[in-house]
Parts: C-alpha cells; structure tokens; sequence
C-alpha cells in the first residue's frame, strides 16, 4: 500500500513539474472577433498591390513584430507576458475575416491592442499592412 | 577643400540634373512619393527632406556630450563639462511643410524655422530627387554685454538658409547633398559675418529599425564673401557618423559629431572642433511624433 502510495506521489509530482513547463498558447479554439459594421465591408483599395509589399514588411516588422512574432505567430517576445495573448495571424481561420475587419482588427485599440490608427497615419500603409498580414496566411 | 568643393558640387548638380530627366508621354499615372525616403527631419545634425504627415506635432531632444579628446580620463566626454542640449517642437500644418522652435544650451539661442518639401520624388521616377528648402531666424539669448558697445537688439540674430536635394535607392539608402548660406548680424572681431557651405550626408539601411548615418558639412573659404584679407579662425568641417534606431513611436539616433551645438549656422562659423584631431562629441536626438486628426 505504502509503495503504490509512494509512486502515486512521484507520479503526482512530475506531472505537476511538467505543467509547470508548459506555456500559454495562442492556439486556442477562435470564436471570430465581432467588428463593427462600417468595418466589414471596407473596401481595401490596394488589394494585391505588390507594390506595397516593402511597405506592408516594414511596418508590419516596426509594429507588430514585439508581439506577434516574424512570422505572425503570436510568439513575439512581448507575447509571454500579455494577459490576453495576439491571435496566430497565420492561422487558418483568419481567412474569415474581410480585409475590412482585418484592417479594424489591426489598428483599432481594443484591450491590450494599441491603437495604431495614429502611429501608421498613412491610409496606403495601413492597407500595406493588412495585405502584408493575408500573405502571412499564405505561406 | 579645393577637391572637397568640386566634388560637393558635381554631386548637387548631378542629383538636381536628374530631375530634368525627360518623362515618357504616356506617363498618365498616378506617380506617388516614395515611401519613408527618411524616418526623421534629423539626419545627426542636418535637416532631411522628410516631412511627417499634416498635423503631426513632433517634440525632440538632442544632447551632446563634452568632447572625447581627453580619452577614458573622462569616459570619452561623459563626464567633460561643456555638454549641450537643444530642446524643440515642429509642427507640420501644412502638407510638406514644417514650423519648428528651439532652445539651445549655446548662447542660450532660441530658434525659429521653416522647412518646406518643395519636390518629393516618385516612385516611378517622374520626379527623382526630392528637393527641400530650410530656413531658421536664431536669437542669441545672452546677457547684452556680451555684443559690446552700441548694442542692438539686432546684434542677437542670425539665419540660415539651406537648399537640400535628396534621393532614396530602392531599400537600400538614401543620400542627400546641400548647400547654405549662413549670416550672423554681429561676430566677434575677426570673424566672417557670412558663411558658405556645402554638405553630403545620409543613411544607410539595416533592416526595417535601424541604419547607419553619416554627415559631412564643409564650410567655404570664398574670397568673394569674406571681410578679411586672410582667412583667421576658419570653421572645420562637421563631420558625424551615427546610428538610427525606429521603434513604434519614436526614433533615436546616436551618433558621434565634431560641432558643439545643434544650430546650423552656428556650426558653420564657428566650429573648432578638427575630426581628425580626435575633437569629437558622442550625442544623441529623440524624436517622438503625435498626430492631431
């Protein structure tokens, strides 16, 4: 008895070590975010326009790398210590979203997301960023 | 400085010849600007054709340290005495154009400034180099016994007046060349009440939040201009090399100089500082810009 005991409590004990290893993640299941109307249906007037790939990159890497990592992740090293933690920008279910609500979701502040509707004043980058975020989903 | 003149003069006039590029017919498109052909107004200490978007407020602070000639013995100008600070705002209300104010730690000047992009060049070349103009009126803030006998207010002011021509190549940098024209109404005795200058700087990219920066401002000796029969106390060249860095809000730029002060025309008659000579200032500017729409 003392024994199964014994190894109860070992078993216990590394299974508590072991969750403490584990770390958040951003793959939870999505519930997708709700975006107000005028959103939806904004038309993205550079749509494919690799023009603005250089633009897209740059801004993308300037403001949202810290905490949706390089590739879009929602690994960048500010991530850990959010408490909401930034969506996986290269997930599948991103496909759901309209450019329009992807633009939204992107620059309007909404809990732990600054608001980057000022500090990326020009609308043609702003939009660079949106198309440069639908290239994250394709690669 | 024979050499250095022509060769600051074939650049200008070889960037400004290409504007004159002829554009195809069919050039019926829509041409716009290109994108960020700098991060900031400041270039260490010379001004850039770039101009932020209409209603953005832009406050700075640049500092200087003393000067590193005198080795580790003060941490390369940490701790020397003599270290200077410019505080200023700009505010863009107009587009491609700037109004700007600033005080400085030298001569206690304040300074009032215009910059205006004239030209911004296109990305697809129908305009190739921007072209930019900047100006500044300066006070000299000190006690008025320091102008001597028959003061007036006027002793205290000096401007500048500077043409800069500038193009962005692809990702990689962007390069400008300029010249000025710099004039204080009242200098001490045996000092040039004018000054001619030309100038070369730019940055290099690194990746998408930093680049490299380098200067290169040369103050004339024109007999044409000079009160003098002899050039006495000629200003050294202002040469600075530097490194910028853009976060999300701001971008600061670190940098090593060889003038005392942040006023250009200031640096133009004044500068004693020989880079060579290891006469050289570690500093650095912090910019960060607000946007009112």
């Amino acid at each position: 008895m003392k024994k199964h005991l014994f190894k109860l409590a070992i078993i216990a004990l590394l299974a508590i070590i072991h969750m403490s290893f584990t770390t958040k993640t951003s793959n939870q299941e999505h519930t997708k975010k709700e975006v107000p109307a005028e959103y939806q249906n904004k038309e993205n007037p550079y749509k494919n326009d690799a023009s603005l790939k250089m633009i897209g990159l740059r801004n993308f890497n300037r403001h949202c790398v810290s905490c949706h990592g390089k590739k879009g992740k929602g690994d960048g090293v500010m991530a850990k210590n959010m408490k909401t933690l930034p969506g996986d920008l290269s997930a599948k279910y991103m496909e759901e979203y309209t450019d329009g609500e992807l633009y939204y979701l992107s620059f309007v502040g909404i809990a732990d997301r600054p608001d980057f509707m000022k500090l990326i004043p020009e609308e043609e980058a702003k939009w660079a960023v949106v198309n440069y975020v639908r290239a994250l989903q394709d690669q | 400085m024979k050499n250095l003149l022509t060769l600051a003069f074939t650049i200008l006039i070889g960037l400004a010849s290409m504007a004159q590029e002829v554009v195809p017919e069919n050039t019926i498109e829509k041409d716009l600007p290109v994108s960020e052909p700098f991060l900031s107004g400041l270039l260490v200490d010379n001004q850039t054709t770039f101009i932020p978007v209409k209603k953005t407020f832009e406050f700075m602070i640049q500092h200087k340290f003393g000067n590193m000639d005198n080795g580790i013995k003060d941490v390369f100008g940490i701790y020397a005495p003599g270290a200077f600070i410019r505080t200023g705002v700009n505010y863009v209300p107009l587009k491609n154009m700037q109004v700007g104010y600033g005080l400085h730690l030298v001569r206690m000047y304040s300074d009032f400034s215009l910059k205006y992009t004239l030209l911004e060049q296109t990305r697809k070349n129908r305009i190739p180099v921007a072209v930019g103009f900047y100006g500044n009126m300066a006070i000299d803030g000190r006690e008025k016994e320091v102008f001597g006998t028959g003061y007036t207010f006027s002793d205290r002011l000096s401007y500048f007046a500077q043409l800069i021509v500038g193009r962005k190549f692809g990702e990689v940098a962007s390069i400008q060349a300029n010249t000025s024209f710099s004039h204080f109404n009242a200098t001490e005795l045996g000092m040039d009440h004018d000054k001619i200058a030309v100038g070369l700087n730019g940055r290099i990219t690194v990746n998408y939040k930093h680049a490299i920066l380098f200067q290169c401002d040369v103050p004339l000796e024109l007999n044409s201009i000079t009160e003098h029969r002899e050039f006495t106390n000629t200003p050294y060249a202002n040469i600075g090399l530097g490194w910028e860095i853009r976060t999300s809000a701001h971008v600061f730029q670190l940098y090593i100089s060889s003038s005392d002060g942040f006023l250009p025309q200031h640096n133009m008659l004044f500068n004693r500082n020989d880079f060579r000579e290891g006469q050289i200032r570690f500093g650095f500017t912090i910019t960060r810009l607000y946007n009112f729409f």
